[in-house]
């Protein structure tokens, strides 16, 4: 009766079950895109900020952002790069064995047996490469545009941390094939990290606190290169150095949003934005022109996000989402290209009774190198230490409000620039021409205690000389940021000339060569 | 609001916090000393040498693997070091000195420096007379440099 009519009329279980079906690609799409196409303005914006990927970015981007010449996507590089470190690292962890008796071999394996190995390992290495190497240029680019000024510091702050944790990732994957290039460049890394034994030793109070013996032990898990420090390293490498980097990304990511986006000029003309994205009607992005507020009023302080204006902005989708994907298909169409061209390099396995000779760290660790030529403990720890504690001060002790976002916004900045790279050239080169030729001081004098080294070699006096033209410029201009300007040139210049030199001039027993084919054979 | 009370949330506020930072922190260091070894990885450290007899004056004997020369003259068997003092590569007897590879340090027959970025002279290494008579290498124990030990007698 009625009942029965009833029930007729619902539908069943199994029905709306059947039509739950029929409909499931339409539903399961309305869940994970939940808006339309990115048609629209709107639509856009709401892909970006309901997307947890898309949204550490913000809707609009400026225009400025998009010109070439001003960050020349140095850090997006940087970021690519890692992405595609960690893919094809994650793939590397397949096939490689962390002991002593499997690892050189399964590398061997992965290079020569497995299918595509090499490639995949061709652009791991060139990949620590181009990463480094992208990360130091960009660093380069954010000092030079004064990027790190009021409010950005502690991002600089940040960004130096990645620029440690980048090294550090470069330094531990280098052990992991426990090759003879391996084994010899570690060996003499851990012992840097134990050099301050020089100085606890001079001062005779090594048997009382013994840094340096800590620190080695700490990282190797014993006194020698072995299977501890293998499985260190590895774990380094694999797990912890990846989880900071990761996180310290996302925290600099984040800084770049609440630092009121991408630092810029106060006045930007409309030919300084040649070549960038226009949206004719980004004045009408928001409902009101200017905001004027924004929930940051309720915080102490000036909030850089009320200041700026939606004028001169587009859609980041698809504008800078472009962007970053054609740098990103840059960067891997680099990486394959030279993976191709040229192998990583796998000597013979490590050989703890016989170096290598030259036994060579990567370039970047290179200049390191010269400088630890002349005292382990000042090249390999007081000199980089106080070069990365300095760079790192810049944004406290210039606290100048200039112009951000340009390179070189006046002719002051220019004219120092320029002395300073000829000034720091000339006392490098200079102070290696000397060294070269005549030696140092325990040639001439034999006896001469080691304290004496410790502070007068090459290494200090170059450091010495750049302090004191820093403190001159400092001093003649009045002006914190030419100070700064000359402190980070001479770091740059002292950085590329050692690089050069160490690669191109040191050879076998660290001897001064002009070329590598004059090397002898041996 | 008097101020007693206030001072106690004061007291409150302050002390909840510096409790869980202060736990975490002797919590952190702990799993910080987890990281130190203390078990060192020990291969014995003794070689076998043979009889005294066995080294005559002029000997010169490499080995490689334990990195130590051993030498004999006319005052007695010593045996030096071949791990360079600046930061650990294996130094190379040359007939007249010991020459390192990795950044130039050179050391004397004796193993003094003569130059390079080396902070000290080479060790040398104990011999010592087993009952056997026998003699025996002891990597565990240094001498000073120029102690040269006479076994025959
Ligand atoms: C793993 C390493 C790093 C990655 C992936 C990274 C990534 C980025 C990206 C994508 C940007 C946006 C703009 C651009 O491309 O320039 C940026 C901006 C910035 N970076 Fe980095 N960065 C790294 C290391 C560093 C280092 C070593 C420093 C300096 C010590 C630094 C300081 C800054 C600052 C201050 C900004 C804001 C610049 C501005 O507003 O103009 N970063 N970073
Ligand atoms: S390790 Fe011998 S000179 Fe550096």
């Amino acid at each position: 009766m009625s009942n029965t009519e009833e029930k007729n009329k619902m539908p069943s279980g199994i029905e709306t079950f059947l039509t739950n079906l029929k409909h499931l690609p339409q539903s399961f799409k309305d869940a994970t895109v939940r808006h339309g196409p990115p048609s629209s303005n709107r639509a856009a914006s709401q892909s970006v900020f309901s997307n947890l990927f898309l949204h550490i970015h913000s809707v609009r981007t400026h225009r400025y952002n998009f010109k070439k010449t001003f960050t020349m996507g140095l850090g997006i590089a940087s970021a690519a790069s890692f992405v595609i470190l960690a893919i094809t690292g994650i793939l590397l962890m397949i096939y490689y064995k962390p002991s002593l008796a499997e690892a050189y071999n399964s590398i061997k394996d992965i290079h020569f047996a497995v299918p595509g190995g090499r490639l995949i390992r061709n652009i791991h290495r060139w990949g620590a490469h181009i990463m480094v190497a992208g990360v130091f240029l960009h660093m380069v680019r954010v000092f030079m545009t004064g990027s790190y000024r009021h409010p950005r510091q502690f991002n600089w702050v940040v960004g130096m941390i990645l620029f440690a944790v980048t090294l550090g990732l470069s330094f531990t994957g280098y052990l992991l094939p426990w090759d003879q290039l391996a084994y010899w460049a570690t060996t003499i890394g851990a012992q840097i990290a134990g050099s301050p034994v020089e100085i606890t030793d001079a001062l005779g109070i090594t048997h009382i606190i013994d840094i340096g013996g800590l620190q080695m032990r700490l990282l190797l898990g014993a006194d020698i290169v072995g299977e501890e420090a293998l499985v260190r390293f590895y774990f380094l490498h694999c797990i912890l150095l990846p989880l900071v980097l990761t996180t310290f990304i996302g925290v600099h990511f984040w800084r770049i949003r609440k630092d009121g986006g991408m630092s810029r000029p106060s006045v930007i003309t409309e030919e300084m934005l040649e070549g960038t994205p226009i949206d004719e009607n980004a004045e009408m992005a928001f409902p009101t022109k200017n905001k004027t507020y924004g929930l940051m009023c309720l915080v102490k302080g000036d909030s850089n996000n009320v200041k700026n204006s939606v004028k001169n902005t587009v859609q980041s989708w698809p504008n800078l989402f472009n962007y970053e994907m054609a740098i990103f298909i840059l960067v891997l169409a680099i990486l394959i290209v030279l993976s191709y061209v040229s192998d990583a390099p796998l000597k013979e396995a490590a050989n703890p009774a016989v170096p290598e000779n030259p036994a060579k760290a990567p370039w970047y660790f290179l200049g390191l190198q010269e400088l630890v030529s002349y005292s382990a403990f000042m090249g390999g720890v007081a000199i980089p230490g106080l070069a990365v504690l300095g760079l790192m001060l810049i944004p406290f002790l210039d606290k100048t409000r200039n112009e951000s976002g340009l390179w070189f916004p006046d002719k002051n900045e220019k004219s120092v620039f320029k002395s300073t790279v000829i000034f720091s050239s000339i006392v490098i080169l200079a102070t290696l021409v000397f060294t070269v030729n005549f030696g140092w001081l325990r040639n001439w004098f034999p006896q001469i205690p080691q304290l004496i080294i410790v502070l007068i070699n090459p290494g200090t006096i170059i450091t010495g000389l750049f302090v004191w033209w820093s403190i001159r410029i400092l001093k003649n201009t009045g002006s914190t940021r030419l100070g700064a300007m000359a402190v980070f040139t001479c770091f740059l210049v002292g950085f590329v000339i050692l690089t050069y030199f160490a690669y191109q001039h040191r050879g076998p027993n660290w001897d001064f060569y002009w070329w590598p084919s004059l090397w002898p054979a041996h | 609001m008097d101020e007693k009370k206030d001072s106690r949330r004061n007291f409150i506020t302050k002390f909840a916090p510096a409790t869980f930072w202060g736990s975490l922190a002797v919590w952190g260091g702990s799993l910080l000393k987890f990281t130190m070894p203390t078990l060192l990885p020990q291969e014995s450290k003794k070689i076998k040498l043979g009889m005294p007899s066995d080294f005559p004056n002029g000997t010169t004997k490499i080995f490689e693997k334990e990195r130590v020369v051993l030498f004999a003259d006319d005052d007695g068997l010593f045996a030096i070091s071949t791990t360079c003092t600046h930061l650990g590569c294996v130094v190379k007897w040359t007939g007249r000195g010991f020459d390192c590879p990795c950044h130039g340090s050179k050391f004397d027959a004796q193993g003094e420096i003569i130059q390079g970025p080396a902070p000290k002279a080479l060790k040398w290494f104990k011999i010592e007379k087993l009952p056997s008579g026998q003699l025996s290498l002891n990597l565990d124990k240094t001498v000073e440099s120029g102690v040269k030990e006479q076994f025959y007698v």
